[in-house]
């Protein structure tokens, strides 16, 4: 029941965060607003914000309820594996649902600026402005994430002197991910000025602050993944603390960037507040939906999103197509894990003995013991107290490497429904617990070994 | 000085480049000593080819309308002192003007169309 509850509760913010962006569309930045270009008159056209207020009307009813079915399933009575997947389900219709008044509202404003006849000679033009090019390019240099580095190198280094590989490695994902930001950070970045108007001061300010958004993402990340490599060590030996830990920093992080990107959406609104009389930047042409840039004459991969600090995919080269279906693949695919785990979870734990080797197996997945290697042998009418280092932990199943407290690491395979449980050792001093989900299984091997 | 290119026109987008640049100096946007972006920079900036962009700055390097050298990049030239264009200003010149006579403007028309064109030239 709590592990259901966390599950929704970590994923319910994701609605009114969807509303939040979504809902700022709305607001004009850089002459756009849900996607199209308008001139400044049409600002207070009343056809306009007819159109917006719609749109808002409608955003407001899919989100709460999104918000609802989502309340509404957290206290479904279910397995793990049947809230995993009613839950990615969920995320996935929160994704896509929320953009459905979007593309309609995007579709009448174009639909009312071809009426209006307010699409401007020269829209479709490339514009570039020479003199932001011409500017050196000012990036922050590698040292700047070395501190976050080596912060979120150190538990991972200190697990692996004392010898714990498996924890050590998976810490080590923590100083790769601290990597791969100064990465995306200095590869990611597009470079474009922000033109939106023939005002070169008001290019220089958008590009700069845009840059400077972008700068603080990524190093607020890398130290965001310093910090979240100590929470973790602290999981492994104070697990509530740990957990609390990493939610507080998941939750202050999450907060950082919706605020960064608010921010400066806000910034980009203030800025342009007077732009859109004269000439504009005008680009809708290639901007499907106002969302998916598609620009054939575009030998870029990768271009900055109009409004706030994101990069999106060219849809007219193969490879952003390319990233885009994966990615639709992947989202459309997520609750297809979650049937899996439901598998998982019916699927039974089995023990057999044949040929002198010991065989725990569970939907796949086998841990092999042959008897000559077979050092010690008990019986456990009480499972002792494990918590998983890597595997899988179900309320039917749990498999993988393990740690207890009284008997150290252990490679387990059971059912912790239905005891009673074999504690074994090798020659080697490895050790492993077994449980068949059918307990006369278990019983039945340890006659054999008795 | 914002460059506009039009990918939809009959002009090709090097030759855009290179005609707006021309533009960008006769309307004193761009004075000698100022620094044009590099090729690579312009590239990203305008999504075309670096290809591109090198045709157009090759075609300006031999025009001389600009420098390029290791150290200073890419620089806009002085052409002061040069009162004579060639022949192929003189010809393209020679080519639209016959195409304003046949468009029916009379002598009168041109000169005060050039004349608006000369003194609004600050908009390239």
């Amino acid at each position: 029941m709590i592990g259901r509850l966390i599950t929704w509760a970590s994923m319910l913010w994701l609605v009114p965060l969807m509303y939040v962006f979504l809902k700022n569309e709305t607001k004009f930045k850089k002459n756009i607003v849900v996607g199209v270009t308008l001139p400044y008159e049409a600002r207070e056209d009343a056809q306009v914000l007819a159109v917006l207020a719609g749109y808002r009307r409608r955003l407001k009813g899919v989100c709460l309820a999104l918000t609802a079915l989502g309340l509404g399933c957290a206290l479904l009575p279910v397995s793990f594996g049947v809230t995993l997947t009613i839950w990615l389900i969920w995320i996935d219709l929160v994704v896509v649902l929320p953009l459905v008044p979007y593309v309609r509202c995007n579709r009448a404003l174009k639909r009312l600026k071809a009426e209006r006849g307010w699409r401007r000679e020269g829209a479709g033009l490339t514009v570039a402005d020479l003199t932001a090019a011409s500017r050196p390019e000012k990036h922050l240099s590698f040292l700047a994430f070395c501190l976050p580095l080596l912060v979120a190198l150190g538990p991972g280094a200190w697990e692996l002197s004392r010898g714990e590989t498996v924890l050590g490695l998976v810490q080590l994902v923590n100083p790769a991910c601290v990597v791969l930001f100064w990465f995306l950070y200095r590869a990611a970045f597009r470079r474009k000025a922000e033109v939106v108007d023939g005002n070169e001061a008001l290019t220089g300010t958008l590009t700069r602050v845009r840059s400077r958004a972008w700068r603080r993402c990524w190093l607020w990340g890398a130290w965001f993944m310093a910090l979240f490599a100590l929470a973790l060590e602290l999981t492994f030996y104070r697990p509530l603390p740990g957990l609390v830990a990493l939610l507080v920093l998941t939750a202050a992080f999450t907060a950082a960037m919706v605020r960064l990107e608010l921010r400066l959406r806000a910034l980009q609104e203030r800025l342009t507040a007077d732009s859109g009389r004269g000439f504009y930047v005008d680009e809708d042409d290639r901007w499907l939906w106002g969302m998916f840039y598609c620009n054939p004459d575009d030998s870029r991969l990768m271009v900055g999103a109009r409004v706030g600090m994101n990069v999106t995919m060219n849809l007219a080269r193969p490879a952003g197509r390319a990233v885009i279906a994966v990615t639709a693949v992947l989202l459309a695919a997520m609750p297809l894990f979650g049937v899996r785990i439901i598998w998982e979870e019916r699927s039974p734990v089995t023990l057999t003995l044949e040929s002198a080797v010991l065989t725990a197996a569970h939907s796949g997945s086998e841990y092999v013991l042959a008897l000559e290697e077979l050092d010690t042998a008990q019986l456990l009418e009480e499972k002792p107290d494990i918590r998983r280092i890597a595997g899988t932990g179900l309320d039917t199943v749990q498999k993988g490497r393990y740690r207890s407290e009284e008997y150290g690491q252990l490679t387990v395979c059971l059912d912790p429904r239905t005891g009673p449980w074999l504690l074994l050792s090798d020659e080697g001093g490895r050790q492993y617990l077994f449980g068949a989900t059918d307990p006369s299984q278990t019983l039945l091997v340890w006659a054999s070994l008795s | 000085m914002l460059l506009k290119l039009d990918f939809s026109g009959v002009s090709p987008i090097y030759r855009q480049i290179r005609d707006q640049v021309v533009l960008g100096i006769a309307g004193g946007w761009l004075r000698p000593g100022d620094r044009l972006p590099t090729v690579r920079a312009l590239a990203e900036e305008s999504g075309v080819n670096m290809m591109t962009v090198s045709k157009a700055y090759g075609l300006l390097r031999q025009e001389g309308y600009i420098r390029t050298d290791r150290r200073g990049g890419t620089v806009i030239l002085s052409r002061a002192g040069e009162r004579v264009p060639g022949r192929e200003t003189v010809d393209g010149l020679r080519l639209r003007l016959g195409e304003l006579k046949l468009a029916g403007l009379d002598r009168e028309a041109i000169l005060k169309l050039c004349g608006e064109l000369l003194d609004g030239e600050a908009e390239p």
